[in-house]
């Protein structure tokens, strides 16, 4: 049987890939670095992230080979920090241009994360339809390297907010929000079994940038509710 | 908000701090007449760029800083001016926010 995680996780996947999609679409019109990195964010996060996680933990779900379920834990991880350095580079670009090379040490970290997974292979298996990721060290240092980034990214994001007004300002809120429910909250909820409030969290936050990256068409939307 | 104005805004700015020199620098930017302390003729990025290029000659680094809060006062005032192309070591990081939002 393939565990609902990985079919939400398809799910999620198809949904942020919309967010790329529309940001790419954007940025073809007006060639903004700041974009390119956005749209970069979603993509890795969609397709070798939630999607590579979500098809390898269906394959090992449905092989019944823990193995494969366990490299789908590690590997996609990885991807996660790369996906995460770009988000970085949006927000070093806006605030601090001389650290964008920081994206680096996000790779870095998702490299070194890797490796000690795949030397140190956590066990996941399928227990009850859900995924048990077991206990190791791997499973904190996917919420230490989050929490980490998600300050640093979220707290410029909400900074740019304050020196800015109007609808900069209500986008900038938002991708802070998103940002810390993305890699604080639904990791930490996943992570320690609250797979029911991580799936409600992922949610949360892929709306939130959903409305960010379709903002204008989500303002017509609330106008012709309003009726103006 | 267009060229002209940013132009105007930055020439007033710098001269608060180097006096006439500030408008006889912008007037010897290509294209670009000063009559009356009022900028004329075609303005576009390449002369806003000239401009801040001369006042860096003069002012050194403190021109960009100079120029960098002309353009924070603009933009406190007038948001569109983040969709002008304005050099990146002039850009205040309000804009830059404003650039990236408004973008998307």
């Amino acid at each position: 049987m393939i565990p609902p995680t990985a079919i939400s996780h398809f799910v999620w996947a198809g949904l942020i890939f919309l967010s790329f999609y529309a940001v790419y679409r954007k940025y073809q019109k007006n060639h903004n670095e700041m974009l390119k990195n956005f749209y970069m964010f979603f993509l890795v996060w969609s397709i070798p992230f939630f999607g590579l996680m979500a098809s390898m933990f269906a394959t090992g779900a449905y092989l019944g080979n823990s193995l494969i379920l366990s490299l789908g834990y590690v590997i996609p991880h990885i991807f996660a920090f790369i996906s995460v350095g770009y988000l970085w580079k949006v927000q070093s670009s806006i605030n601090f241009p001389k650290y964008q090379k920081l994206f680096w040490a996000f790779v870095g970290y998702g490299i070194l994360l890797g490796a000690y997974g795949l030397f140190n292979m956590p066990e996941v298996a399928v227990t009850d339809g859900g995924i048990d990721y077991g206990e190791s060290l791997f499973n904190a240092l996917i919420p230490l390297g989050m929490t980490v980034s998600a300050v640093m990214i979220s707290g410029s994001s909400f900074y740019s907010a304050y020196v800015t007004k109007g609808d900069t300002r209500k986008k900038l809120v938002l991708i802070g929000i998103g940002t810390m429910l993305s890699l604080v909250f639904a990791s930490i909820f996943h992570n320690l079994g609250y797979t029911l409030l991580g799936e409600a969290t992922n949610l949360v936050w892929i709306s939130i940038f959903l409305a960010v990256t379709h903002w204008q068409k989500l303002q017509e939307k609330l106008s012709d509710l309003r009726g103006e | 908000m267009d060229y002209e104005e940013v132009f105007q805004q930055i020439m007033e700015k710098a001269s608060d701090m180097i006096g006439e020199v500030a408008y006889k620098q912008a007037d010897q930017v290509k294209g670009v007449e000063i009559n009356d302390r009022e900028v004329e003729g075609e303005i576009g990025e390449k002369q806003l760029k000239e401009l801040i290029e001369k006042y860096h000659k003069i002012m050194g680094e403190g021109a960009y800083g100079v120029v960098r809060e002309s353009i924070k006062e603009i933009y406190r005032e007038d948001e569109s001016i983040a969709q002008l192309e304005l050099p990146e070591e002039v850009t205040p990081k309000e804009v830059r926010a404003s650039k990236f939002a408004s973008a998307l």
